[in-house]
This record gives structure tokens, sequence and C-alpha cells, in this order.
């Protein structure tokens, strides 16, 4: 974190040094070990992305069901859940349409902006203390800027389609996003007067690193606890990223009951479906870098940072996890392919037995399709099989081990940053998956607002508030530099506090849940009580 | 309306304490279950089961007890249901050869179930109706040539019935039969029905009597033109409703059958009344001649009926006789 050259560069340099017994910074062939290692961690991050975007489908899908008293997707693959791959499937197979009178480049262009600014905003997304792709030290800014580049992808698309819809719905985001950025900026800003610093993993550590000599810092140390103003400032913030994100309420560019689709009405095949994996990719960055500012991001609770270690051990220790995520994205689509070969194999032959390829011996025909399709299922279900294992290898030791000695670092200094790590991991994933829910859930209990509505509310309500924020946060910050005391103690006030928000909000989940089970009971005969996790 | 500092913040209030009612409402939803029924696989049994006793679906008729009084026949109001009855002239017995329902046609209104006098013609909680001929929606109740000897109700008779739909599943014609129905081809060689007749229209013709004031419009058109053009122009003289009260399917068939010669009589265009009769008859007879006849100028012919008939055979024969040109 502290030291100057990337992570990315110095495991590369480590390795180089280590593999070919030259210095880095001589070597005439370094800069291409480093656009290899971009390479690949681009490749983890778009995997990522990819991955989360299809995920995310699948969960909206089936928790907006339960919402409304339905099953959901729940036919391809297990529960549904590779739904999302037939999908897209699909739209890749889809004429790839663009309108006689739109303006060509604009209207072609546009789809890779929204997903150029997606991408981007996952370079700086920290996953563990250990798992960036690059910690930028201007990281914060750098997320809000290029989540911004959405909106010139969308404005293109909706100018370059030369459709009415479209261009209202452009129109719309620009003026929503740009309003917005103003307000999210300023809640941002206590944060980051807190901390110091812009950098994604100092807001961070900022956040936690519980000292256990020292009882004054035995206190919750996330962000939204330090005063009142941040628990404003954090639903601020919040808000301000929703309808940056063009979700519910704030879902105007693409409002169906007014521009048919908005900004991507004249879209079709491959290019929407960029449009819509820029957007889901886009609620989990709105959801991460909300807990990154506010919820603590990765921090372990009221743990202890890993400290000491070596920039070569630190970035081994993250190439597991990080390596296994990347792996296990090729996995999934190799064993679906497989089990969907197995699952329609007779019908695929049969339909091979009658066949006919122009201007090929029938025979011939026969051998190559009845052996290309054994032959690529076996070689898929062996992908994802080996894919599967090197993954797992890569979590427990292994294939982690021989390279941490390639790279010059013993493997039992490094064991305990891969758990830590891993659960670093785990903990950011599931707050953001928490609060990906929170945004699946305002999607199906607002109603869209108008878009007077939307402005009033940034303009008359997010800006000033985000402004009185910033404003108490720097005055609370002088306060608690004369008395420590006073930080200890609004912390656990603010923590009972939001507990009691909390016990509130489940005590009113049970009394809706309480008025309408007599009745659900008395009409089907069957009991009303069905938890969210169990699955039909 | 003016906003004070109050009003901010009782909307700033409202907002928030809306959205946590809401959210509240939503969450406790995911704690419900869920009412999708996920019909046709994933449900706790078969779906005909599942309906309620007065479900109108298929009609099936229990032939034990039918007693081919033909009332559902005559209540049907679209005529799907269709019965031949008979009595065997050895046993004195009325014989059903025939008892088919179009269920393809049927549209549930359950008007045929009413007046069956041993409840023997009923709706099913069958419904599964999908398939890739029509042909084999028509259920016959009579297999095919064979026939069927109706019940004849007795004294303290009570009306047993086998269950809804018995009948049916028996026959292999629903829920798990209903795939392997849906693409079977069509097994049943139904007769076409003979066009409907309508009484008085040969002698309606017969009774035409060609008017001799007027002048005709298109029979100078009709000289010199090749046959299928005649067809064409007789068809523009037509009604053009297609009513098939001519016996002919459509205007065009007609037209084609007089420009050829099949259909010696114009006078069958009903709808177009007397216009296109008279058009039809000079159009045709002016051709034949190769030149105006007289009734087409507006004049009597100088000799009575048979006078057209006779100066058409020279003409006549050769269907292409006319210089083309």
């Amino acid at each position: 974190m502290n030291s100057e050259l990337p992570a990315l560069q110095r495991v590369a340099d480590a390795i180089i040094a280590a593999a070919f017994d030259v210095d880095p910074a001589t070597w005439p062939l370094t800069e291409l070990v480093y656009l290899l290692f971009m390479g690949a961690a681009a490749g983890a991050v778009f995997g990522f992305a990819l991955n989360f975007a299809g995920f995310f489908i699948f969960f909206e899908r089936r928790i907006a069901a339960r919402m409304q008293s339905r099953v959901g997707p729940n036919r391809v693959g297990p529960q549904g859940l590779l739904q999302f791959m037939v999908d897209g499937l699909k739209c890749l197979f889809k004429e790839d349409l663009v309108p006689t009178e739109a303006d060509q480049p604009l209207f072609r262009m546009a789809p890779y902006f929204v997903v150029l600014g997606m991408v981007l905003a996952f370079a700086a997304m920290p996953f563990s203390s250990a798992l960036i792709a690059t910690d930028i030290n201007i990281g914060i800014l750098f997320v809000l800027g290029v989540t911004s580049l959405v909106v010139i992808g969308v404005l293109m698309g909706g100018w370059g389609s030369n459709s009415k819809w479209a261009l209202l719905g452009g129109m719309r985001s620009a003026a929503q996003v740009i309003s917005y950025e103003i307000p999210a900026g300023l809640a941002a800003m206590t944060v980051i007067i807190m901390s110091g610093s812009l950098s994604m993993q100092d807001l961070i550590a900022a956040q936690g690193g519980t000292d256990f000599s020292n009882i004054w810092d035995f206190s919750p140390g996330w962000a939204i606890f330090h005063s009142p103003f941040t628990v404003a400032a954090f639903f601020v913030f919040f808000v301000a990223q929703l309808a940056e994100g063009n979700r519910t309420p704030f879902d105007l560019p693409e409002a169906e009951s007014e521009l048919v689709s908005g900004y991507n009405t004249e879209y079709s095949g491959m290019r929407f479906l960029m449009f819509f994996l820029g957007e889901f990719a886009n609620v989990w960055i709105l959801c991460a870098v909300t807990v990154a500012l506010f919820l603590g991001g990765w921090q372990i609770p009221f743990g202890t940072q890993p400290d000491g270690l070596t920039p070569a051990a630190w970035v081994v220790s993250a190439s597991g996890p990080m390596l296994a995520l990347m792996i296990a994205g090729g996995a999934i689509p190799a064993g679906f392919i497989a089990v969907q070969i197995a699952r329609y194999r007779k019908r695929a032959h049969a339909a091979i037995d009658r066949a006919r390829v122009p201007g090929m011996a029938p025979k011939l025909t026969k051998i190559l399709l009845h052996g290309g399709l054994d032959g690529a299922m076996v070689v898929h279900a062996l992908a994802a099989v080996a894919l599967v294992a090197v993954a797992a290898g890569q979590l427990t030791g292994g294939f982690a081990e021989t390279f941490a000695a390639t790279a010059g670092v013993a493997w039992s200094t490094v064991r305990l940053p891969i758990a830590v790590n891993a659960l670093q991991f785990g903990i950011f994933v599931g707050k953001t998956l928490a609060l990906v829910f929170v945004v699946i859930q305002l999607r199906w209990t607002l109603p869209r607002i108008r878009v007077d509505q939307m402005m009033t509310l940034c303009w008359k309500y997010l800006v000033p508030i985000s402004f009185v924020c910033m404003l108490g946060v720097l005055v609370w910050e002088l306060v608690i530099y004369a008395v420590p005391a006073l930080d200890f103690l609004m912390r656990w006030v603010m923590l009972v506090g939001l507990v009691g928000v909390v016990a509130m909000y489940v005590k009113k989940i049970k009394t809706s849940y309480d008025v309408d089970r007599d009745n659900f009971e008395n009409f089907t005969g069957e009991e009303a009580y069905f938890p969210p996790w169990r699955l039909v | 309306m003016a906003v004070t500092i109050k009003s901010y913040i009782d909307n700033i209030k409202d907002a928030a304490s809306s959205v946590f009612e809401g959210m509240s409402i939503t969450m406790s939803y995911m704690f419900r279950r869920p009412t999708t029924l996920q019909y046709p696989d994933r449900i706790p049994k078969p779906i005909h089961e599942m309906l309620p006793v007065r479900y109108r679906g298929f009609l099936e008729v229990d032939m034990d007890i039918c007693t081919a009084c033909l009332a559902c026949e005559r209540a049907c109001p679209i005529e799907c249901i269709k019965i031949d009855a008979a009595k065997d002239k050895e046993t004195r017995r009325l014989v059903m050869a025939r008892f088919d329902i179009d269920i393809a046609k049927c549209m549930f209104c359950g008007l045929c179930s009413e007046p069956c006098p041993t409840g023997a013609i009923v709706h099913t909680p069958h419904f599964e109706a999908s398939n890739a001929f029509v042909e084999n929606l028509t259920f016959r109740f009579v297999p095919q040539d064979s026939a069927v000897e109706a019940f004849k109700p007795f004294k303290g008779y009570d009306a047993p019935r086998k269950r809804r739909g018995e009948v049916l599943e028996h026959m292999g014609l629903v829920h798990t039969a209903a795939r392997a129905r849906a693409f079977k081809p069509p097994p049943l060689d139904l007769p076409r029905l003979p066009p409907p007749e309508v009484a008085g229209i040969k002698d309606k013709a017969a009774k035409f009597e060609l008017p001799t004031d007027r002048v005709s419009s298109f029979a100078p058109k009709a000289i010199g033109l090749s046959q299928d053009k005649l067809a064409v122009l007789l068809e523009e003289v037509m009604a053009g409703t297609d009513c098939g009260t001519c016996d002919w399917p459509t205007c065009k068939e007609y037209a084609e059958a007089l420009a050829a010669g099949k259909d010696d009589n114009p006078h069958k265009c009903e709808p177009g009344g007397v216009d296109s009769k008279y058009e039809a008859d000079v159009v045709l007879r002016s051709w034949k001649a190769g030149a105006l006849v007289p009734e087409a100028k507006g004049e009597a012919p100088p000799a009575a009926a048979p006078a057209p008939a006779e100066a058409a055979p020279p003409a006549d024969t050769p269907a292409e006789t006319p210089s083309e040109s």
C-alpha cells in the first residue's frame, strides 16, 4: 500500500528476478511481462464483472419473484442458475440491427463506453487487503470519474439511435447522472476528510484495525458509526449512487411506461446485452463503493490487519484467490456446455443422422459430426474438471506453493495471509451482496419518481444535506481531536442506534407478515412460512 | 406552497418512513410461500384432479347411456356435434353410426349437456388440446365403421354414469396421452360434408327474365377476349362476396366455370341481383357470338327466347375461336 510501485509490478519484478536471474529494471522483456500481468489482471476483473452481472440477473429475478409471491426462473441449470447463460447465448445469436437513419459510429460505439466505464471502475475495486488490481492514490475519485463514462455511452446511444425515445432517455440519463454526482461527491468527502486519503485501501484501512492495547480504540470502526453526519452521508451517497446507476426508483432513462425502453430502444443482440451488462455490473460497483466508504470494506470486524509481510509475499498471498476466481470463471461455462451436451446427446445424434452437408460425403459428415459432438462433450468436461482442480489447488496450496517458491518467498510465511485475504474477500463480497439485495428490494418497493421529483430530491434535499454532513464531520473531527473519549462514546451510541433501527425493521416485517398469515393459511391450507433460502 | 423549515423536515421524515414501511412489507414477502403452481410438471397431482368439479373442459359422451335423442346436436349453437342415428330395420332399435364432437370448434358453453336426459354428455376437467393436426380434435365416440345401439331408459333408472373424464381417458385422448396424440397424423379420414343445399336457387335462376331495356357496359369489352380474360371480366361482373350460392366455392371459380362452359347458367349470382345476372348473361353470349347481342344494346331480340341459344352453338364449339390478337 505504502510502496511506490503497484502491487502487480512488484510481483512481476520478483518473478522476473527469480525465474530469469536478471535485473527487471534493465531487462528488455520486462514490459512484455508487465503486459501479460496486466492482461491477466484485466481478465480476472472482467471475468468477475461478467460473472457477477450474470449472477445478479438470477439473484434479482429470484428475489423479485419471491417478493411477488412467485417462484422465478428455476429450470435452466440448478435452480435456474444458468438462465443468464442461455439468455446471453440467445442475445449473441440475435441480429445486430443498426437503424438506417442512425449515426452509425456513435450507435456502434456507445455500448463499449458503457462497458468500459464499468470495467475501469473494477480496476480500483478493493476486494481484500491484497486483492486489488491497482491501488491508485486517487482511487475513489477515479471510480466516481470512470463510472460517469457510462453516461457518455448512454448519451451516445441515445443520440446515435436517431429515435425520440432513445434521445429522451439519453438526455434524462445525462441530466440525472451529472446532477447526482454532486451529492455523491460531497457525501464521499465526509469519509475522505476522516481518513485523509483518496486511495480505496487507505479509506478502508482507516475504518478498522483495532488496537487491543488501547481501550479507546475498541469501538466500531466503520465510517458510518463515526457520527450522525456520516449516517446521513451514507444514505445520501447510497441514493445518489442508485441514481447514477440508473436503478429504480431513478430508472427514468429507461422508463418503459414513458420511453419504450429509453436509450436502448433501438439496440438488439449483443449491443443490447452490453448495455445491460454495464448496468448490472454497475450495481456491484455502487454497492461495493458504498461498502468500501461507509461499511468498513473488507475489514474483519474487530480484527487487526496482517502486517509485516514483504511485498512479494503479500502479492503471492493475493494471487491464490484471484487466480481461483479467474479459473472458476472458466470452469462454469465449460461445465455448463458439457452438461448440456450430455443432456441432449441422444437428440443431437439423432439430428446428425438426418443432417446433410452439401458437397461432403455423407459418411464423412457423420463421422465428423458424431465425433465432434462427443469430443466436445469430453473436452469440455475435462476442461471443467481440470479448471476446478486447479482452482482448488490454488486455494489449498499446491500451485501457490510452487508460485511462492518461484517468487522467492517461503510458503509458510504466506499461508496465513492467504486465509486472511480469503476471509476479507468473503466479508467484502458478503457486505456488498447484502447491499445489492437492498438495491433489488428497493426496485420492487418504490415506484419510479417523476423527472421534477428527481431534480427536487437532488438539488433541494441531497445537496444541502450533504453539505451539512461535510461541515458536521469537519466540526466533529475537531471535537474528537480535543476529546478522544467522545469518539468512543459516539461510535457506540451510533452502533446501538442503528441496531435499534434494524430491530424496528425486523419488528415491522414481522407485523406485516402476521397480518396476512392467517388469511393465507385459511385460504390455501398450507403453512405460510417459507424462508427466503428455501428453494422451490 | 411556501417551503418552511417544518415542511422541509416533514418531507424528509415522510420519505424516510414510507421507504422504511415499504421495505418492511416487501421484505415480509420473502418469508411467505410463493403461490405459483408450477404447471405442468411440478404439481402434487395431475392438473385435472385439481380443477373445480364444474370445470368445463372437453366434452365426453358415455355411449352406454346415450339415448340418441339428438337433443345435444340440436342445442349446440355452432353445430360441432354430429350424430347419425337411424332405426335398424331388423331389430327396430335406434342405432348410431356416428357421434362426433369437434372439440376444436366447441366453445364450451355447456348448452349440450343441459338437455341431455341421461347425463351422457358432460364436460370433463380435461383441457389440454395442443395439437399438430386439427382433425385429431374431432372426438369420435362411435368407433369408425361400427355402430352403437342407443340406450333405452327404463323405469326406475337412476342415471348411473361413469366418472367424468373416464371415457376420454379410456379412449387415450387426454392428459398422459395428450402429447402422443398431438403428434400423430390425423387418424380419421373424415368424409367431406356436401355443400349445404340452398332451396329455390335453381328455380329462381330459371325464372330470371332478361331485362331488355338496359345497355350493358361490360358486354363490349368481352368481344374478342381469350377465355382467361373472359373469366376475369365475368368475375368483375359478380358481386364478389364468395357466398357460394352458385354452388361454386368462390366467385372466381364460378366465373372460370362459366367461361370454360362447365356451368351453363349465368343467372346464379344472387347477391349481385339483376345487375350481375344480366351482365353475366350478355357478356357470355356476346363473347360467344363475337358481337354484341341485342339485349346488350338495350333492344329486345327479334326472335324469342330460343334465339340466343341457337345463335350460340356456332361460336360455342371451340373456346378459343374468337380471333386472338
